[in-house]
């Protein structure tokens, strides 16, 4: 164990280092380049990719799906990848700290609202597909019940992600190595069965469940929600990244894995809906499978949202320590306070099911400019120099305090990156420009935000310094 | 039962210790010697850039109906 620069409380130290937002020392990494694939690879593989299949098998069929699906998820992984990894893992930082060095100590808070609004959506679809797989299970076995039974299978899974979370990193990490294997064969069993009794043909042919009737705009959504969720994966970038031992370890298995992999995965979804006919997930497995089979592959699959949402609610709870207020509670009510908007989903579970490729693509309303004013701040502004120390003081002579805490140009950016974005598509209404078919929403508001904010910071003289004024941390903010 | 306190007493403590970690830490990562983090040269931004960006652009436009 390391000694503590004082010598006390040396566990609760070590555990802020690790699991907190002490920078952490290469020596405390614990991810090599392969382990970085193997965490990145379980990531990828979790059931929310078959949720982002099923909203594509609406609009397009195999071939479009897949290009639509591996392609933007590629290219939503690397931009969003890029900085916060590098800055990451060259510092050991956690990444709502890093946020600090383009949107300030206290306008990274706001980033932090996304962040939750993000993953405690995701918690609360794959809840729903939980309680969807409890129905769907009993009525394989013959048993009928009303649609409450979705209600209440979500609310027992989500008391049995809360169990998890309050237990510990450690309960959650043995979860989530039992289930990985697990659902990576299920996924591989789902692929098998597509193939050996279908084929690639017949796969090929399948119409898409609920096209507009502009082939063009069902292209062009569906892009967009690929590259959507690679920008959707923003929130576990820095976690990795600053876990890792080398650069190149930091960057490669998340593009790839949370990239390639995850369209991969997306797109045996795709394939498993346009066959079976449904973009309810719990609702392939037996038809693809066979009673018993299929009814193993569901109950593994409910297993896996459960791990996956404790991972959500896991990550939650971490980003509210930042909030001054919620730091002296114990760890199980931070946790409570997660649960509360996740019950939302009990409550009206179909009609927020229902909206979750709207959610799906509000993503990346929320990410694509954050992660394109970091971008231009990171390699742009600042030629990858940031200054650790000022990123660890809130005094206001700090070299990330700006105005009151917060810089008025990338919080500005981001405001104009989400216009633009609604300006030529919005997920809620379906509504789009007629340049959405040539310019994907998540592109335009990446690059509008990083342009204005690149501008803007060097119009304004803003300093970017990357040496703190006194050598020492005035007003930590830890 | 610990009071309401002992309970801030402790958190002061924990906090100072934190403090005094962060700076040690802050001390040793702006030491670092960069070397020990591995290289990351013009080559991977050209295989990222071009397998990340350009490929699967290329592909959009080849399938975009």
């Amino acid at each position: 164990m390391n000694q503590t620069a004082s010598g006390a409380a040396p566990d609760a130290v070590e555990k802020e280092g690790v699991f907190g937002r002490l920078p952490v020392r290469l020596g405390e990494r614990e991810y090599s380049m392969a382990g970085a694939h193997g965490t990145c690879f379980a990531y990828a593989i979790a059931t929310w990719c078959f949720l982002v299949g099923s909203y594509a098998a609406d609009l397009v069929g195999a071939v479009e799906g897949t290009v639509c699906l591996i392609a933007g998820n590629l290219i939503g992984a690397f931009l969003t990848v890029m900085p916060t990894a590098l800055a990451c893992q060259r510092h050991g930082l956690e990444q709502m700290d890093y946020c600090k060095t383009a949107f300030g100590q206290q306008g990274a808070k706001v980033i932090l609202l996304f962040y939750l609004i993000n993953m405690l959506g995701w918690s609360g679809l794959l809840l729903v597909m939980f309680g969807n797989g409890v129905f769907n299970t009993f009525a394989a076995f013959g048993f009928e019940f009303g649609r409450w039974m979705v209600a209440a299978g979500a609310a027992l899974g989500l008391l049995l992600a809360y169990l998890i979370t309050v237990h510990g990193v450690h309960r959650l990490a043995a979860v989530n190595n039992a289930v990985t294997p697990i659902l990576a064969l299920v996924i591989l069993y789902m692929l098998y069965m597509l193939f050996a009794n279908h084929g690639w043909a017949e796969i090929a042919a399948a119409k898409p469940l609920d096209p507009t009737p502009n082939p063009a705009v069902n292209y062009a959504i569906v892009l967009e929600l690929g590259i959507a969720n690679g920008f959707s994966w923003w929130g576990g970038i820095g976690f990795i990244a600053r876990n890792t031992r080398t650069r190149r370890g930091s960057v490669y298995p998340q593009v790839i894995q949370l990239g390639l992999s995850a369209g991969i995965v997306a797109s045996i979804a795709l394939y498993s809906a346009l066959i079976v006919g449904s973009d309810d997930p719990t609702r392939w497995m037996v038809p693809l499978g066979g009673l018993a089979l299929g009814s193993l592959a569901l109950m593994t699959i409910g297993i896996a949202n459960v791990s996956a949402v404790s991972l959500s609610l896991f990550a939650s709870g971490l980003t509210l320590r930042h909030i001054p207020a919620l730091r002296r509670y114990p760890w199980w009510q931070v946790v409570v306070i997660t649960v509360i908007p996740c019950s939302m989903f009990i409550v009206w579970p179909q009609q927020l099911y229902d909206r979750g490729s709207a959610f799906l693509a509000f993503n990346g309303t929320m990410y694509a400019p954050i992660c394109g004013v970091l971008f231009a701040d990171f390699f742009l502004l600042r030629r990858q120099r940031v200054c650790l120390r000022s990123i660890f003081d809130n005094a206001s002579a700090g070299a990330y305090h700006y105005w009151k805490g917060f810089n008025p140009l990338a919080l500005g950016g981001v405001l104009l990156g989400q216009a633009t974005y609604f300006f030529l598509y919005n997920p809620f209404t379906g509504s789009t420009h007629p340049w959405f078919v040539y310019v994907p929403a998540s592109i335009a508001s990446f690059v509008i935000p990083a342009a204005v904010y690149y501008a803007g910071m060097r119009l304004y003289g803003v300093r970017l310094a990357s040496d703190h004024r006194d050598g020492r941390l005035l007003k930590p903010n830890i | 039962m610990s009071t309401a306190d002992d309970t801030h007493a402790g958190a002061a403590v924990h906090r100072d210790a934190l403090v005094a970690e962060l700076e040690q830490r802050l001390d040793e990562l702006a030491g670092h010697d960069e070397t020990e983090l591995g290289g990351f040269s013009a080559i991977d931004w050209i295989i990222l850039v071009l397998g990340a960006l350009v490929v699967p652009l290329l592909f959009v436009i080849r399938f975009a109906p």
